[in-house]
């Protein structure tokens, strides 16, 4: 009995190891593509309760530079998500930078990672 | 009664001595389940294993060690009035908390939140029947409770370390099933055996939580900040 549990322990930690080594990989959130020198550059603030994203509508494939006016983003706004393209970051003073290229057309949201504060944007 | 007859018990041929064949069953279950289903189906899932796969590992693991506390209880039934209501708020808390943070993470508060609770009220109450209505109760609060923190947790830490906090959460209740197992070992040691499950009975469970896992986060409906 002694032998047959250290078997089925033994056995247990090898499927946790082999199963881990395939399922855990790190997700990529880092922004899709760097923005060349003829980004999009869109101003972005908090008003009301909403992400302001100025101009809202972005070229497809062309790079976008956000840059966070964070004297106008309180709390959880500085906590952004645009999943639609795999984007998480919490800017602050020190780094108000988010850069991604929009792949494809349509509106997307874009929120705070507790979903309180909330816009939308445009690809064309 | 100390920790060390508890761990020497685990080889022993009564109930405890078939805690580790139970995880070991429930695990490869999940993951031959799994396997399966990503060469049918999830491979052809953009960002499958990135996306899901961290997640997914940690449901399995954890439903592995809940369902080895459920077979523990059912090899008893019944329970004295406190002992009932620690299991049922402990099995319903954490078998709530760990499902309703995983989905959270990846479909969004509110669904995780709804897949916690009803796992959560689900084996709580089934468990926390051991004594009766008290523990019934205690069960239905502590899943309710616990699906709704699980994914309200996930979603709070979205951008703040939430994969390091999932293993953290994961330790943790894997710390707090452990000491059941043992409150559970030290309540019984004047009580027989009154049930015994087949690994039929792991390997259904295991089977239907990490099919109705791996559906939701892969295919279920998610909240505006996953879409």
């Amino acid at each position: 009995m002694k032998y047959k549990n250290l078997f089925f322990g033994v056995l247990t930690l090898a499927i946790i190891f082999v199963a881990g080594i395939f399922l855990i990989r790190g997700e990529n959130t880092t922004p899709g593509g760097n923005p060349s020198g003829n980004a999009q550059i869109v101003k972005l603030s908090v008003e009301g309760g909403r992400y302001i994203l100025s101009p809202s509508e972005f070229k497809k494939n062309v790079p976008v530079r956000i840059e966070a006016d964070i004297s106008k983003m309180p709390g959880c706004s500085k906590s952004i998500v645009i999943s639609a393209f795999n984007i998480r970051k919490v800017v602050s003073a020190a780094d108000n930078l988010i850069e991604f290229t929009p792949t494809k057309t349509g509106t997307f949201n874009i929120a705070c990672s507790m979903n309180m504060y909330r816009g939308t944007f445009t690809v064309v | 009664m100390s920790f060390k007859e508890f761990i020497r018990s685990l080889n022993n041929d009564k109930v405890e001595g078939e805690l580790v064949k139970t995880i070991f069953v429930s695990l490869a279950t999940s993951f031959v389940v799994l396997g399966i289903l990503y060469f049918l189906k999830l491979r052809s899932v953009e960002n499958f294993i990135p996306r899901y796969g961290f997640f997914m590992f940690f449901a399995v693991l954890s439903y592995s060690l809940i369902l080895l506390s459920v077979r523990h209880i059912r090899a008893y039934k019944e329970f004295p009035c406190m002992s009932g209501m620690m299991i049922g708020m402990t099995i319903g808390f954490i078998s709530g908390f760990l499902p309703g943070f995983y989905i959270g993470a990846t479909n969004g508060m509110f669904w995780g939140s709804i897949v916690g609770m009803s796992f959560g009220i689900l084996f709580g109450v089934w468990n926390g029947k051991c004594c009766g209505i008290l523990g019934i109760m205690e069960g239905m609060m502590a899943g309710f409770m616990g699906g709704l923190m699980g994914g309200m947790t996930a979603i709070m830490m979205l951008n703040d370390s939430l994969r390091a906090a999932a293993v953290v959460v994961f330790a943790i209740s894997g710390f707090i099933l452990l000491g059941l197992n043992y409150m559970i070992y030290t309540e019984t040691r004047e009580m027989e055996r009154k049930h015994k499950d087949d690994e039929f009975f792991t390997i259904f469970w295991s089977l239907i939580l990490t099919v109705t896992t791996t559906w939701f986060m892969v295919f279920g409906p998610r909240s505006l900040l996953f879409q």
